[in-house]
């Protein structure tokens, strides 16, 4: 039996760009959505130093 | 739960597993296109199944099984870990479902002449899809933190009921789908070269998956610890 085999290829081309967006498209989203969490990170107050150590006792002369 | 103050928390670098997870998709990709055999009746198109199949495969059993046992076990225990991993879990495999649900009509069209058909196994499909959706949507829309993660969980649960259903859909009902090549009783029906694709493929998403899922519940605990200090939840 003779095969002749579709040529197709635009549709598998058109396949994997489509899912090359969504996974690509999705792991600049979650790095993104991480960096906006850093920057309110640091857009938070300090916290209150502990208070300072007492200066160490004058070495005996 | 403990929280980390500004000064405390590690300095963010690109999760080594998530570059993995990439890098192997792409090996995998490669070896699909240019080192696996074309289909004979089905052409270049064929090759989709290498994306199609492996998404599938890790959104309805590992994410959304996942899903579910992280929904029944928060259920049981209330431990907002377990509720930061359903919500991650639900959403990365949101994510693969709809690579599932695009390349699908891409490779039907070539094959069955048509993008769409309103079959058991298409249908259950979009229906998964769309309440995964729904649980994620109704997370934004509950403030109170026990009360999300409540009914979150339920929603969890019934989605991942809908995944056997999935599976034996094509069994059960007359549909264009075909059946299980690999997942079934007896043995793989594809030939060696293209089940060694087609494992390879599996692995390397599966490797993306987790890659996407360690970012995804640490951007959770570190929000959940963000609203804490700052005295919004």
């Amino acid at each position: 039996m003779n095969l002749v085999t579709p040529s197709n290829g635009q549709f598998m081309v058109a396949g994997y760009v489509v899912a090359g967006i969504v996974y690509f498209g999705y792991t600049v989203l979650l790095l993104r959505r991480q960096r906006a969490l850093d920057r309110r990170w640091r857009a938070l107050p300090a916290p209150p130093a502990p208070p300072s150590a007492p200066p160490p006792p004058a070495a005996a002369a | 739960m403990s929280i980390s103050t500004p000064s405390a928390r590690p300095a963010r670098t690109i999760d080594g597993l998530l570059l993995a997870g990439l890098f192997a998709v792409a090996g995998a990709v490669t070896r699909a296109i240019w080192f696996t055999p074309v289909e004979a009746r089905q052409g270049l198109a064929q090759k989709i199944f290498y994306i199609h199949v492996p998404s599938a495969f890790i959104a309805l059993y590992v994410a959304f099984g996942l899903l579910a046992v992280s929904s029944a076990l928060y259920l049981w225990l209330r431990d907002p870990r377990l509720d930061r991993m359903a919500e991650s879990a639900a959403e990365v495999g949101l994510v693969y479902m709809s690579v599932v649900l695009l390349t699908g009509p891409i490779w039907g069209k070539t094959v069955w002449g048509t993008w769409w058909t309103w079959d058991a196994r298409l249908t259950l499909t979009l229906f998964l899809w769309f309440v995964v959706l729904g649980l994620l949507l109704l997370r934004q829309s509950i403030d109170e933190r026990s009360m999300r993660a409540r009914y979150s969980a339920v929603l969890g649960l019934l989605a991942a009921i809908l995944v056997p259903f999935i599976h034996i859909s094509v069994y059960l009902f007359r549909t264009l789908h075909p059946r299980p090549i690999v997942l079934k009783p007896s043995a793989p029906s594809l030939p060696g070269s293209m089940l060694t694709t087609l494992l390879i493929s599996i692995a390397a998403f599966l490797l993306l998956f987790v890659g996407l899922m360690r970012v995804r519940y640490r951007y959770a605990t570190q929000r959940d610890e963000l609203l804490a200090a700052e005295g919004t939840e």
